[in-house]
């Protein structure tokens, strides 16, 4: 690197911070190593607010000229001023701790290592050196680790731990261009987790296949690398359509993130500042860093899936809450009728529901069924219920509801990727008569004491939020005394059973066949502690949802 | 340099902003005042925002400090920049503050 010359003239002690902070802070062709911007720009201003206040400068209003140099060594600046001049000797660190003032030289002693006052005829000036060194000798590489181990433990988040070791790096290595890259198991490349001095824009196009070009390379290898020359270096495939280039230039260090036999990622760290080469000294360093850093990006993946799932608890709870209270707390059976129902609800939460509506002329029953288990299926269900208890008293033909909630619900359900199976019943208690009509229901089950065999009505159209138009169709049966009929979800007819199997339809009827002569809901007590012996999977995989109507 | 004041539990919070600096330790003063008075004033401040401090910034903290506690009072100072705990540790102020993790 060679040397850079900076040359300014401050007028005003205001412009002091702005015009150090341009310099420090923002861009510019003038490269202060990071890890001396702070120190340094505080330097200068006591340096300089010192030439206006001693240096004569203020009084006289004189400006107060600076020469800035930089090499690859040392960082120098000169302060000059026509004042009487300042003696140095003798005014060392030691400050009185409750004394205001006194306490810019300690600061400039403390912040520089040569400090010296050099006076001339015309004018004198203020000389601040301070040596850049390499970064194995700049840090204490415990003291280090320990500064890392600090700040990243306390990081809120992944990007976080991210961004805070990037930062590091980019401070340790005094480098403009660094990012880390994540391997995606799911894409089977290499992303863009934090980046430093490359386009945003760039970020999620890029993607890097395992053992492709240098990044890839070093995944694969799980080793670290210093690349001195790129075109020198032949790149291990698909030599000329390696679109990733665009991001790095050499010289160039990587590094792999390893914790154990696992890598996570890689570590790319190109264009230093001073333009200096790296070395394998640099390497060794970035190799001991990645090290600690990888630990703390594995642990902050598993408290993010440990967040998550404990959001999905949350979600699972209000879904379980919101089913829960959808489902009728008691049924009013008609004088002529027995009527029970019972939803054994998923711990993943689904969106089984039952209802039975009592209008001036008769029942509704109804069993339905949102796809999916989640939030999202619940607060469907929610619609679903409000829809079906305002339509149900303007639509007594069950036909002509089931067509009514359809189109009422569709857009909804096609923009939520929903739909529901619905098996409902219009019951003339009074006169033992039943309308079914079914949207891609489980079929309903007709059964009576003395009878022999237990009646399958398939559900004969599709389930709501498939077809705009579809069109349902109802049919009519007569139930004579002790004769009844059953609405299921298919959580019921896909039961897992011991050994290997599920329930299904015929074992439906068989349980039906041997059950018939009890109330509902001794039925469903039954049928319950039958079907807990004999599940193969606990708790079972769906929603389990039963209404079982019988007349007296 | 910006101060904003919030009481909490009985203890005013100041969080100061920008620069604190031979430019601007005179408004820094005024807009202090009004928090001295009274019986053994407890003040914290907040610096999360504060940029910059050189030495006349920090020297006005220790007179700060000087007056609070001759009242009966106290001064804290917390949320502060690695850049602001290096110019403390620099001078050895942080024995002197006390200074929150919080």
């Amino acid at each position: 690197m060679g040397q850079k010359r900076l040359s300014l003239t401050i007028h005003r002690p205001e412009k002091i911070y702005p015009t150090l902070s341009r310099i420090f802070r923002d861009f510019s062709g003038f490269k202060v190593p990071f890890h001396l911007q702070s120190n340094w720009l505080l330097a200068l201003f006591e340096a300089i607010q010192n030439a206006f206040q001693h240096g004569g400068a203020k009084k006289a209003r004189q400006a107060v000229r600076v020469e800035l140099r930089l090499d690859a060594h040392w960082l120098q600046a000169k302060i000059f001023d026509r004042g009487p001049g300042l003696n140095l000797k003798g005014r060392g660190l030691k400050v009185s701790a409750f004394g205001e003032r006194g306490r810019g030289l300690p600061i400039l002693r403390q912040l520089t290592d040569t400090l010296r006052y050099q006076k001339g005829k015309k004018e004198n000036y203020l000389l601040l050196k301070k040596k850049i060194l390499p970064p194995e000798k700049r840090y204490r590489f415990t003291d280090l680790l320990s500064e890392m181990s600090h700040r990243l433990s306390e990081a809120p988040n992944l990007q976080k731990i991210y961004d805070l070791i990037l930062e590091k790096l980019i401070e340790v290595f005094n480098v403009e261009r660094a990012s880390i890259m994540i391997y995606d198991p799911h894409e089977a490349a290499l992303k863009v987790a934090a980046a430093r001095g490359i386009s945003p824009d760039l970020f999620p196009d890029i993607r890097v296949k395992k053992g492709e070009g240098i990044s890839g390379d070093v995944f694969r290898n799980s080793r670290p690398l210093l690349v001195e020359d790129l075109k020198k270096r032949r790149l291990p495939r698909r030599r000329g359509k390696y679109q990733t280039h665009s991001f790095l230039s050499a010289p160039l260090i990587l590094s792999p993130l390893k914790v154990g036999e696992e890598t996570l990622g890689v570590i790319n760290l190109t264009d230093r500042r001073d333009g200096g080469p790296f070395t394998k000294r640099d390497l060794k360093l970035l190799t001991a860093i990645s090290q600690q850093a990888a630990a703390f990006v594995k642990i902050g993946r598993l408290l993010e899936r440990l967040r998550a799932a404990e959001r999905v608890t949350e979600d699972l709870a209000v879904v379980r809450e919101i089913q829960t209270k959808l489902l009728p707390e008691e049924i009013a059976s008609p004088p002529q009728a027995m009527i029970a129902g019972q939803a054994i609800l998923n711990e993943r939460g689904g969106g089984d529901y039952y209802d039975v509506v009592k209008d001036p002329q008769g029942f509704y029953l109804v069993v339905a069924d949102v796809s999916g288990h989640s939030l999202a299926s619940a607060l469907t269900m929610v619609n679903f219920r409000s829809a079906f208890r305002m339509f149900s008293p303007q639509y007594p033909s069950p036909p002509a509801l089931l067509q009514a909630l359809n189109s009422v619900m569709f857009e909804d359900l096609k923009k939520a990727e929903h739909f529901i199976c619905v098996s409902l019943v219009r019951f003339y208690p009074d006169k033992g008569e039943l309308i079914f009509a079914g949207a891609g229901a489980v079929p309903l089950f007709l059964y009576g004491e003395g009878r022999k065999d237990v009646r399958m009505c398939p559900s004969q159209g599709f389930p709501l939020g498939i077809d705009p138009k579809a069109k349902y169709e109802g049919e009519s049966f007569r139930l004579g005394p002790r004769e009844g009929f059953i609405q299921c979800t298919d959580g019921v007819v896909d039961l897992p059973l011991k050994p290997q199997g599920v329930l299904g339809l015929e074992g439906i009827k068989k349980l039906l066949l041997s059950h018939q002569h009890y109330p509902p809901a001794e039925m469903i007590a039954r049928l319950r502690i039958i079907l807990r012996k004999k599940m193969s999977i606990r708790p079972p995989p769906d929603d389990i949802t039963v209404l079982v109507t019988k007349m007296k | 340099m910006k101060l904003t004041h919030q009481k909490e539990s009985g203890t005013w919070v100041l969080s100061l902003s920008g620069r604190l600096d031979a430019e601007s330790v005179s408004e820094f003063k005024k807009a202090i005042a009004p928090f001295l008075n009274g019986e053994a004033p407890q003040l914290v401040f907040d610096l999360k925002g504060l940029e910059f401090i050189d030495s006349t910034g920090l020297g006005v903290l220790i007179t700060l400090l000087r007056k609070l506690e001759s009242k009966g009072g106290s001064m804290t100072l917390r949320r502060l920049s690695a850049e602001v705990v290096s110019i403390l540790e620099i001078t050895r102020l942080n024995k002197l503050f006390t200074i929150s993790k919080s």
